[in-house]
């Protein structure tokens, strides 16, 4: 993450100038330009250049933003435990911002895999849902995610809900290995893993993996500049919030100063 | 198989059209916050 806030505090040294007016920098409009192109190639590769599948046909080019998108939530997730633990660790409000802006990025992907599957699931399976395993299990784990932004959004103080969605946070990757192995360990519709199926081996190859491939480059680096705008926007909110209640115990005081006055006064 | 573009078309536009909402909404309210809090306590580079 390039960010020059200091871990655990709650601001850095004041500078001359007036400092970025969004959560926009150099280093994330080179990202986000990368990202772009690789988006336009991945298009590029998805929807012309690779082949149909002999069984599946056309639909088969769900799958290249299916299989990427579904990682990159797992990888959110991980990302999310990491920072709980960090937070219940260290009690480092950047560790849960980390992990806060993992989670909520973790659902969108997770969503997107949810409702890709769905319609990935209709040519192929011939219904949008069914309840199984894999399916029932990702549905548990974007309402976990869910859950963990609710109670991390709580009316009350920051520590406490920070706290508090670290200890949701920690059940994350463990859902994560359920909806992972379970079309190992049930009988499934889902087909078992494309990749890393048996060791490093692939079903897929030639423009297929690449194109697979490239979905997990572009999609990553659009996953990594979400981060990286979500976890400043997360900055910006406490310090909003931290400002607020600095305001407000402020407010009390004058007020309980002016009491003491009247009060004092013969 | 043409009558699969139909769901692949789909499940792309849902795709890009969810993160794009999604990054604009995080930009737009990244630079209405950035008005609301002093430039020290906003440094990134």
């Amino acid at each position: 993450m390039t960010t020059q806030i200091a871990r655990g505090s709650k601001g850095v040294e004041p500078a001359a100038d007036a400092g970025p007016t969004s959560t926009g920098s150099r280093g994330t409009l080179i990202l986000g330009i990368l990202t772009l192109v690789a988006l336009g190639t991945l298009a590029l590769f998805a929807l012309v250049l690779s082949p149909d599948d002999s069984n599946q046909g056309d639909a088969v080019r769900i799958m290249y933003i299916h299989v990427p998108s579904a990682t990159l939530a797992y990888t959110g997730c991980g990302l999310a435990t990491l920072g709980s633990i960090m937070y219940l660790w260290r009690k480092s409000q950047w560790w849960d911002l980390v992990a806060y802006a993992s989670a909520e990025i973790a659902a969108v992907f997770t969503a997107v895999t949810l409702v890709t599957g769905m319609i990935w699931g209709r040519p192929t399976w011939g219904v949008y849902w069914v309840w199984d395993a894999r399916l029932t299990s990702t549905a548990m784990l974007l309402l976990l995610l869910l859950g963990y932004l609710a109670v991390h959004r709580l009316p009350a103080e920051y520590s406490v809900r920070a706290k508090r969605a670290s200890i949701v946070g920690l059940l994350l990757v463990p859902n994560v290995i359920i909806v992972r192995q379970s079309v190992n360990w049930w009988r499934t519709l889902h087909q078992k893993p494309t990749l890393f199926s048996n060791g490093l081996g692939s079903k897929i190859e030639g423009l297929m993996l690449f194109s697979l491939f490239l979905g997990f480059v572009a999609i990553g680096l659009l996953f990594a500049w979400l981060l990286i705008h979500r976890f400043r926007l997360a900055w910006l909110e406490e310090q909003i919030a931290e400002e607020g209640i600095d305001a407000s115990i402020a407010a009390r005081r004058a007020e309980a100063g002016d009491i003491g006055r009247w009060e004092g006064t013969p | 198989m043409n009558d699969t573009w139909g769901y692949v078309a789909a499940a792309w536009i849902i795709v890009m059209g969810t993160f794009l909402v999604y990054a604009i909404v995080t930009i737009v309210r990244g630079r209405a916050l950035s008005k609301q809090v002093p430039p020290e306590r906003r440094r990134w580079s």
